[in-house]
C-alpha cells in the first residue's frame, strides 16, 4: 500500500536550514510519509504539474512545511500549489481529486510568537496570514487541520525545537495511522 | 569561326547589358528589354545576327531549364492539389481557344486542318515569357500565379497528344510531302502505338527508378568529393539528359525537364541544383527572348501589316475573353482575373514547334505558317507591353488589400525557419522548434550526416551554406528566422555577414564557438548567440557542486549566477578586446567580481541573516540602533 502521508517540505537552502531541516528529518523518520523535497527535485523551479498530481493520487495527508518568508511560504511552495492544483482536478468541473485530504501546516517563523499579536511588528496573529491557503483547503473541498506553528525558529532553546519535533511525529504517526484505519473500514 | 563565336557572344551580352537594365528601370520589365535588344541587333534592326533560327533552337534551352526548376519547386502532392485548375482551367481554356480560333480560320477559307492546327497552336501561350512575369513580380504563390502556371503545365502537357495528331492532318493536296523525320518525328506514324507506348513507359520508368536510387549515390559520391563545379555539371547534365530522352520519345523536353524537376523535388540536393542552374537558365532565357525578338519577320509584317495587325489582335482578344471568362467561373476577384487574362493573352514558343512540324508534315501551308510566326512573335512582344497599361492604368484604379487575398490551401507555405548545419548541435535547436510544430528547413554539407539522419525521417539538403543563392533557393527572403549551427567557427561568421547583407529581415541565431568567436559575431552584427559548450559545462558543473555536496537548487543558482556574471562580462570585454592589456586587467577583476556576485546571490536569502525577523523589535527601532551602531 501506497504512503498515506505527502510531507511537502519547501525551503530554498536546506543545508543552512535550523529548523524546517530539523522537522524535515523527524518527517521522514515516520513510516507512512512520503517526504518532497521541493528545491531538490525542482532546482531550476519548473514543477511537472501532471507528474505532482500522480504523486498525490492515493494520499489522504498532504502536510506543507516551509519557513515564513514575507508572510507567506517560499516562491516554489506557491508554484508548486499553481502548476499542481489544476482545473479539472482540484477544482472545477470533475474537480475533485483532493475533495476530502487533509490539509496540514507546518510552520516555522523568525518571530517570536507575541510579535504576532496585535502589539508586535507583524499587528496581526499568524493565522491570519495563513488565511489563503485555508481557503484553498476549503476550495478544493480539503479538511483543513490545526497548523503546527514553530515560533522564534533561529533562536529558540535546543530542547524545545526537540519537543517540537516530536509533535510533528506524534501527529504525523496520527494521520497514518487514521488513513489505515479509514483504508480497513472501506475494505471491510 | 572562333572569332565570330566570341562576336556573337559579344553582340548578345553587350545587346543585354545595354538594353535589359534600361528597360527594367523605365519600368518596363527584362522581358521586354530582352525583346527590345532582339529587335535591335537583329536583321531588321541593327543586322547584326542574321540567323536567328539558331539561336532560338540553342536558346529553348533556357525554357527547358525553367520547367526543371518549377518541377523542382513542385513535390507531386501538390500538382495533385492543382488538379482542380490543370483540368478546370487548363484543358478548357486550350479546348475553347482552339475550337474559336479554328471556327474563324476555316471561316477565313483556310483549309479546316490547317484551321484545327491554327487553333491549337495559338492556343498555347509562352511559359517562357509567363513564368518569367510571374517570377518577376514574385506572384508564384498567388493565386493568380498559381492558376496563370497551372494554365501552362497543361498547355505543356498538351503538346504531346497535339504533335502526335498533326501527322494525321496533313493536306490531300500536300500529301506525298512525307514528313522527314526532323527530331519532332511523327513516331506515331512509323512505329506501332503500342511500341511508343512502351517506349515512353520505359523511359518513365526508367526516370523515376533512377531519380529515386541511382542519383543520389552519384550526388552524394560528388558531393563528398568536395569540388563544386563538378556538381553544377552534374546538375546541368541531368537537364540535358532529361531532355534528350524526352526527345526520343517526342514529348516536350520542357516536360520532360519538369518531371525530373519533380522527381527530385524532394531530393535533400534540391536546394543546391536549383542554385546551379539558375544562373544558366536566366542567361538562357535571356538569350531565349532576345532571338524571339530577332526572328519577328518584318518582312512578312510589311507585306501584311493590317492582316497581321488584325491577327495579333484577335488572337489577344479571344485569349482574353475565353481567360477571363474562366476567371469568372473560378470567382478570381477582378484584379486577378484581369491579370490572369493579360498574362496568358499571347501565342507561345511551342507555336513556332508546332507550325514547323506541320509545315513539315504538310498539314500547314508554308505561307500560313510565315503569318502565324509572325502573329505569334509579336503577341509575345505586347504582353509585356499589356501588363505595363495593366500596372499603370487598370490595376490602380481596382483597389484592393493584395495581401488578404490569398488562397491558403494553394500556398506553397515556406518554412519560416532555416538551419543551417545539422549535427548534433543544430539537431537539439531543430527538435525544440519543430516539436512546437514549425517547419525548418535544414541545410547540411555532410552527405554522410545527411544521410544518417534519413534513416529517422528527417530531410537535410545538401548544399555550401555560404552560397547567397543557395540560402534564397531555400527560401532566405521569406524566412523568419535563420539558426547557423555549423562547427566551424569562420564558416559560422561568414555567413552570418553574408546573410546581414543580403537577408537583412533575418534574425540570426548562431553558434559561437568561444569568446573570441563570439566577438566576432557582436563584430558583424550578431546579438543572438550561444556559446556551444558554455551550457553543457555549466550543467556538469552543477552535478559536480551537488556531488561536493551542495544542494541542488543552490548548485543551480550558483551556476546561474555565474553564467549571467559571465555573459556580462563577455559584453564588456568586446568594447575592448583591441586592448590587450585592458583586456587582461578586465580578466582579472572579472573573476574577483565572480567571487562577490556569487556570494551576494547567497547572503540574499540566507536564514542567517534575517536577523530582522527573529528580533520581535520593531524595524524602525532596528534601523535606529544599526545607524547609532554604524556611526560609533
Ligand atoms: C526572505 C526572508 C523572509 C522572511 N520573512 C519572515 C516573515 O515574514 N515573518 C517571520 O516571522 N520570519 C520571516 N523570516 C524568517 C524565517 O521565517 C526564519 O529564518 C525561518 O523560519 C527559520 O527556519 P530555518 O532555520 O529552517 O531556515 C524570513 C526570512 C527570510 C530569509
Amino acid at each position: 500500500m501506497a504512503n498515506p502521508v505527502l510531507f511537502v517540505i519547501a525551503h530554498p537552502d536546506l543545508g543552512q536550514s535550523r529548523a524546517n531541516r530539523h522537522f524535515a528529518a523527524s518527517a521522514k523518520s515516520i513510516e507512512g510519509v512520503d517526504v518532497l523535497d521541493l528545491y531538490k527535485v525542482y532546482p531550476d523551479m519548473f514543477v511537472d504539474g501532471s507528474h505532482e498530481r500522480h504523486r498525490i493520487d492515493g494520499k489522504s495527508t498532504i502536510v506543507l512545511q516551509f519557513p515564513i518568508y514575507w508572510y507567506a511560504a517560499p516562491g516554489l511552495l506557491k508554484e508548486w500549489i499553481d502548476r499542481t492544483f489544476s482545473y479539472g482536478w482540484a477544482y472545477g468541473t470533475n474537480g475533485n481529486a483532493l475533495k476530502g485530504k487533509n490539509l496540514l501546516l507546518s510552520i516555522a517563523t523568525g518571530s517570536e510568537e507575541k510579535a504576532y499579536g496585535p502589539e508586535g511588528v507583524h499587528h496581526h496573529p499568524l493565522d491570519e496570514f495563513l488565511l489563503p491557503y485555508k481557503q484553498t483547503a476549503r476550495f478544493c473541498g480539503m479538511n483543513w487541520l490545526d497548523p503546527l506553528v514553530y515560533y522564534h525558529a533561529r533562536a529558540s532553546e535546543k530542547d524545545h525545537l526537540i519537543a517540537h519535533g516530536e509533535k510533528l511525529k506524534s501527529r504525523l504517526s496520527e494521520l497514518v495511522h487514521a488513513a489505515s484505519k479509514q483504508e480497513m473500514s472501506h475494505g471491510a | 569561326m572562333e572569332h565570330s563565336f566570341l562576336l556573337a557572344c559579344f553582340i548578345f551580352l553587350s545587346a543585354a547589358v545595354i538594353v535589359v537594365p534600361f528597360a527594367k528601370a523605365t519600368g518596363l520589365g527584362s522581358v521586354l528589354g530582352y525583346l527590345l535588344a532582339g529587335i535591335i541587333i537583329g536583321p531588321y534592326g541593327l543586322g547584326f545576327v542574321t540567323d536567328p533560327e539558331t539561336i532560338l533552337h540553342f536558346s529553348e534551352f533556357g525554357v527547358v531549364m525553367m520547367l526543371f526548376l518549377i518541377g523542382l519547386e513542385l513535390q507531386v502532392r501538390e500538382l495533385w492539389s492543382m488538379r482542380n485548375k490543370l483540368f478546370g482551367l487548363g484543358l478548357p481554356q486550350v479546348l475553347i481557344t482552339a475550337l474559336v480560333l479554328a471556327i474563324i480560320g476555316y471561316l477565313a477559307s483556310m483549309p479546316w486542318q490547317s484551321a484545327v492546327i491554327m487553333g491549337l497552336g495559338l492556343a498555347l501561350s509562352s511559359t517562357a515569357i509567363v513564368l518569367k512575369i510571374i517570377e518577376e513580380r514574385g506572384i508564384m504563390a498567388t493565386n493568380t500565379g498559381r492558376s496563370a502556371f497551372s494554365v501552362l503545365l497543361l498547355q505543356d502537357i498538351a503538346v504531346i497528344p497535339i504533335l502526335a495528331i498533326i501527322p494525321l492532318l496533313a493536306l490531300p493536296e500536300l500529301a506525298g510531302h512525307a514528313p522527314t523525320d526532323d527530331g519532332h518525328g511523327p513516331a506515331a506514324a512509323t512505329e506501332g502505338g503500342w511500341q511508343v507506348a512502351a517506349k515512353t513507359a520505359l523511359v518513365f520508368a526508367s526516370m523515376y527508378l533512377s531519380g529515386r536510387y541511382l542519383l543520389r549515390p552519384v550526388m552524394r559520391f560528388i558531393a563528398k568529393s568536395g569540388v563544386r563545379e563538378i556538381f553544377t555539371a552534374l546538375s546541368l547534365l541531368l537537364v540535358v539528359a532529361a531532355a534528350l530522352l524526352m526527345e526520343w520519345i517526342n514529348v516536350s523536353a520542357a516536360l520532360g525537364a519538369f518531371m525530373v524537376g519533380m522527381i527530385l523535388a524532394d531530393s535533400e540536393y534540391r536546394h543546391e541544383l536549383e542554385s546551379d542552374i539558375e544562373p544558366f537558365k536566366g542567361l538562357l532565357l535571356g538569350l531565349f527572348f532576345i532571338s524571339v525578338g530577332m526572328s519577328v519577320e518584318f518582312s512578312v509584317l510589311l507585306n501584311n501589316p493590317l492582316l497581321i495587325a488584325s491577327m495579333v489582335a484577335g488572337l489577344a482578344l479571344i485569349k482574353l475573353i475565353i481567360l477571363w471568362g474562366l476567371g469568372t467561373i473560378f470567382r478570381f476577384h477582378i484584379a486577378d482575373r484581369m491579370l490572369f487574362a493579360i498574362i496568358l493573352a499571347q501565342g507561345g514558343e511551342f507555336g513556332f514547334v508546332l507550325f514547323q512540324f506541320a509545315t513539315a508534315s504538310g498539314a500547314l501551308l508554308p505561307e500560313h505558317a510565315d503569318l502565324l510566326n509572325v502573329t505569334v512573335a509579336i503577341s509575345m512582344v505586347i504582353t509585356p507591353i499589356l501588363i505595363l497599361i495593366y500596372d499603370r492604368l487598370l490595376a490602380p484604379k481596382m483597389v484592393r488589400d493584395t495581401q488578404t487575398e490569398r488562397e491558403p490551401d494553394d500556398i506553397s507555405v515556406r518554412n519560416r525557419v532555416i538551419v543551417l548545419g545539422y549535427g548534433r548541435f543544430g539537431q537539439i535547436v531543430t527538435r525544440l522548434i519543430t516539436a512546437q510544430g514549425f517547419e525548418a528547413t535544414l541545410i547540411d554539407h555532410d552527405p554522410e550526416q545527411i544521410d544518417l539522419v534519413k534513416r529517422f525521417d528527417t530531410k537535410v539538403f545538401f548544399g555550401d551554406a555560404r552560397r547567397t543563392d543557395l540560402l534564397a533557393a531555400a527560401g532566405a527572403h521569406e524566412a523568419q528566422i535563420l539558426i547557423i549551427a555549423i562547427h566551424n567557427p569562420n564558416t559560422v561568421t561568414e555567413i552570418a555577414a553574408m546573410v546581414k547583407k543580403h537577408f537583412p529581415h533575418i534574425t540570426i541565431l548562431a553558434r559561437a564557438r568561444d569568446r573570441n568567436h563570439a566577438h566576432e559575431l557582436m563584430g558583424v552584427g550578431v546579438t543572438d548567440f550561444v556559446r556551444d559548450t558554455f551550457h553543457s559545462g555549466l550543467q556538469l558543473g552543477i552535478k559536480a557542486l551537488v556531488a561536493l555536496g551542495y544542494e541542488e537548487h543552490r548548485a543551480y543558482r550558483l551556476a546561474k549566477t555565474f553564467a549571467r556574471h559571465d555573459i556580462k562580462m563577455l559584453h564588456e570585454a568586446y568594447e575592448i578586446k583591441d586592448d590587450e592589456e585592458a583586456m587582461i586587467g578586465h580578466a582579472r577583476t572579472a573573476k574577483e567580481l565572480l567571487a562577490q556576485v556569487m556570494e551576494s546571490d547567497l547572503v540574499d536569502l540566507d536564514p542567517a541573516n534575517a536577523t530582522n525577523w527573529t528580533s520581535d523589535k520593531n524595524p524602525d527601532d532596528i534601523e535606529r540602533e544599526n545607524k547609532a551602531r554604524s556611526q560609533e
